[in-house]
């Protein structure tokens, strides 16, 4: 079968190639990267009548015995007819299932995958489905992509940087505008205020609902956009977007400065290199738009509160998901070197967290301590 | 793997303490400090140090005698005495959180509404993960702190000088005049009028006898103690009043030492009065502001939390089933309806929790520990005396 290209995760450098759907094939894509014969491959059959192909891969010497036998435990915790896609494993392994942030890191990429066996952490690959889940999966992981490795540390640590600035876009601009607009226009400069006073004349509806139907309309082109075939869906996503908008506008409907806004947020959300991550931040900014609507900023400070103390809470394989940026001085603050900002490549000489005490040394330079 | 006790870690601690504290402190030194002038504030602020630091090491020795071991009786003595700070320093700090941000964000929306979703959140914060507060705080340290910064350091340029030398100089006729009533009537007008260097000393001790005990919750050493160690409680306490006495030299130098004492809550004042370069924002007050109230929540949820734990140490085994945060939190929120609107919460906490409870709770701790160390002292002479008696023979 021909190796396709990676279509949902696209990087300006490194590899093109995708997992297929063939367990096989995939386990070769990986074995070719990594010549390690430490590198495992643990299969299992899951689902009772699909009997479907699994394979948990991590390299013997590097990942964590516990977290391993965790993993497994896991696996064979579930006991289901039929097991179609490595979402609906990953849903079955979560160990906050409530919670709608990713748990599990879902990749398509053979790169990304044998760069997270190198870091320590195991890959869940699914007979049929193209896309690998990598456990523990961490806020951090969540905001890095494949090629943040391939680049200079200066332009990654600026995208890094970006992204969290996305991220909070994605959840609390809706929700600031309305509270700025509604409760504390007091902190805008005047200029501003007139301009976004004149912007709204003619505008029936409040600020909150303005921005919920542009929000809401653009969900509906997205999700059209989704499921139509092709250059249809392109199309519609490029149209709807244009003339909803411009009609919207020009119809007194909704003001420009609401269309701006939603348009933001939704580049925001785009922004993030997990698609479920950024799926969940786009359910997020509806509540923090209803708290900022009614509470200011006082409602988004309580509902960023209360989001804080969730991220707080998730972990996976036991690993805090806000990792390294709580518990950070169990590997003495070394994974910050790896978070929001990228140190040079030079200076990554220690494995993160999730690999064996033992074996966090990865590079070593001839008659130099990197240390 | 993340903690050392399996719990929380020392930084989280840490942060959580310093969040808590800065939030309160904030908007509760102000008023403790009222009335006194200028530079006084400062001395006052230092030397309550002094006794927080006596407060932890005596809080030290009685933890030591408890990991031996101590009668039930005698926890009942500490923790009574304490549940009712903690409670009335809840009602206190979520009442003062509601009417600040009502007074200075939402000036449209009621106090109740703020109050509820308070409790709420210190209520989310308490189910589930004993680490997820710390996480949380840990997660926020950085950012409170950094705001913290900018506000101090946006506060540098638009000081007066003349304002820190006056406040230097003094003002005792200023000084009388800012001093309550009660103050001001009798022998201690002619005490003021005959040794004026006598009654800001008394009145300086007295300020910082209060901020002190503003600090009670640090009592929570003897029943979490596994999770807080006096050294990161010390380094915490520092970090905060650093922090609280920075703050007031720059309030000093921006408002002047007398308007300073007429402000109600002069921190967020300060907040509206600063201006950071290239005038994105009108004015930041509400930014900041936002960002202080995270250390509010943090300090509303450690709170809920101490409540929480030491009705789980004074409740007896039948009434297990209340050892809940829910009950917790249905307790806080019965006594928000009881005590009534801020006023009350604030002559509670303020007049009766820590001009009463906390000497007695500390009466209490030093009782205790000196006839502990009485009573170890003669077990100790006996025990002398019969070695020696044995080793005559």
């Amino acid at each position: 079968m021909e190796i396709p290209q990676a279509e949902s995760e696209k990087a300006l450098r490194g590899s093109r190639e995708a997992f297929t759907e063939d367990l096989k094939e995939n386990k070769s894509l990986l074995t070719k990267r990594i010549a390690d014969p430490g590198l495992v491959f643990l299969e299992k059959r899951l689902g009772t009548r699909t009997e479907t192909g699994c394979c948990l891969a991590y390299i013997k010497d590097i990942a964590q015995a516990e977290l391993i036998a965790g993993v497994e435990q896991s696996l064979e915790e579930w006991k289901r007819d039929e097991i179609m896609d490595s979402g609906v494993l990953e849903q079955l392994i979560k160990e906050n299932p409530g919670s709608p942030f990713p748990q599990c890191q879902m990749t398509e990429r053979p790169d990304r995958v044998c760069q997270a066996l190198l870091d320590g952490r195991m890959a869940l690959l699914l007979d049929h489905s193209p896309q690998a889940l990598l456990l523990p999966a961490t806020l951090n992981t969540l905001f890095q992509t494949s090629d943040d490795y391939y680049r200079s540390f200066w332009i990654v640590s600026f995208l890094r940087i970006l992204r969290a600035v996305c991220a909070w876009l994605a959840i609390f601009l809706p929700g600031f505008y309305v509270a700025v607009t509604c409760f504390h226009t007091q902190i805008l400069p005047t200029p501003l205020i007139l301009a976004m006073a004149k912007a709204r004349q003619g505008v029936p509806f409040p600020c909150i609902v303005e921005i919920l139907l542009m929000e809401l309309a653009f969900e509906l082109i997205r999700e059209a956009g989704l499921r139509m075939p092709g250059a249809i869906g392109n199309t519609i996503g490029i149209v709807g977007g244009l003339i909803i908008g411009q009609s919207a506008v020009s119809a007194d409907l909704v003001s420009p400065m609401t269309v701006v806004i939603v348009a933001l947020t939704a580049l925001g959300s785009f922004c993030m290199p997990n698609e479920e991550f950024s799926e969940a931040l786009r359910m997020i900014k509806y509540i923090m738009l209803f708290l900022g609507g009614f509470f200011g900023i006082f409602g988004l400070v309580f509902g960023g509160y209360v989001l804080l103390l969730h991220l707080a809470e998730l972990t996976s394989c036991g690993i805090p998901y806000l990792y390294p940026y709580v518990a950070g001085e169990v590997n003495e603050n070394k994974d910050l070197q790896d978070a929001l900002i990228r140190a040079p490549m030079t200076a990554l000489w220690k494995r993160p967290l999730f690999a064996r005490r033992r074996q966090r040394i990865r590079m070593r330079r001839e008659g130099k301590d990197v240390r | 793997m993340f903690a050392e006790n399996g719990k929380i870690s020392k930084q989280e601690m840490r942060s959580l303490l310093v969040l808590g504290w800065i939030g309160k402190q904030s908007l509760l030194f102000p008023i403790l400090l009222k009335s006194l002038y200028g530079w006084e504030k400062t001395a006052a602020l230092l030397l309550s140090l002094v006794w927080i630091v006596l407060f932890i090491s005596l809080l030290k020795k009685v933890r030591k005698k408890r990991e031996a071991s101590m009668p039930k009786a005698h926890m009942y003595l500490i923790g009574i005495p304490f549940f009712f700070y903690l409670l009335s320093n809840e009602l206190y700090l979520i009442r003062v959180t509601a009417r600040v941000s009502a007074v200075c964000i939402l000036p449209e929306t009621g106090e109740t509404a703020l109050c509820l979703l308070l409790l709420f959140a210190a209520w989310m914060a308490e189910v589930g993960d004993a680490q997820k507060r710390g996480r949380a705080a840990q997660a926020l340290y950085p950012v409170v702190l950094i705001a913290l910064l900018t506000l101090m350091i946006a506060a540098l340029w638009g000081i007066q000088p003349t304002y820190l030398w006056k406040a230097l100089n003094g003002n005792t006729e200023d000084a009388v005049k800012m001093l309550p009533p009660t103050w001001s009537a009798g022998a201690v007008a002619d005490l003021i009028q005959t040794s004026p260097a006598l009654a800001k000393g008394i009145a300086v001790t007295g300020a910082s006898l209060l901020l002190a005990a503003s600090f009670a919750e640090m009592e929570l050493l003897l029943f979490e103690n596994m999770y807080i160690d006096c050294r990161t409680m010390r380094g915490s306490v520092l970090r905060v009043m650093g922090s609280m006495c920075l703050l007031t030299i720059l309030m000093i130098g921006s408002f002047g030492a007398t308007p300073l004492n007429r402000l109600e809550w002069p921190v967020p004042v300060l907040m509206s009065s600063v201006k950071l370069p290239g005038d994105f924002l009108q004015r930041w007050d509400v930014i900041f502001l936002a960002i202080l109230l995270f250390g509010l929540f943090t300090a509303i949820s450690s709170g809920l939390h101490g409540l929480h734990r030491i009705a789980g140490e004074l409740l007896p085994r039948h009434l297990m089933r209340l050892r809940r945060p829910e009950a917790a939190g249905i307790l806080v929120l019965l006594c928000l309806i009881a005590v009534g609107e801020y006023e009350q919460a604030e002559w509670l906490y303020l007049k009766l929790t820590l001009c009463i409870i906390v000497p007695v709770m500390t009466a209490v701790l030093l009782i205790i520990w000196g006839m502990r160390t009485g009573n170890e002292k003669e077990t100790h002479t006996k025990t002398e005396i019969q070695d020696t008696g044995e080793a005559d023979r």
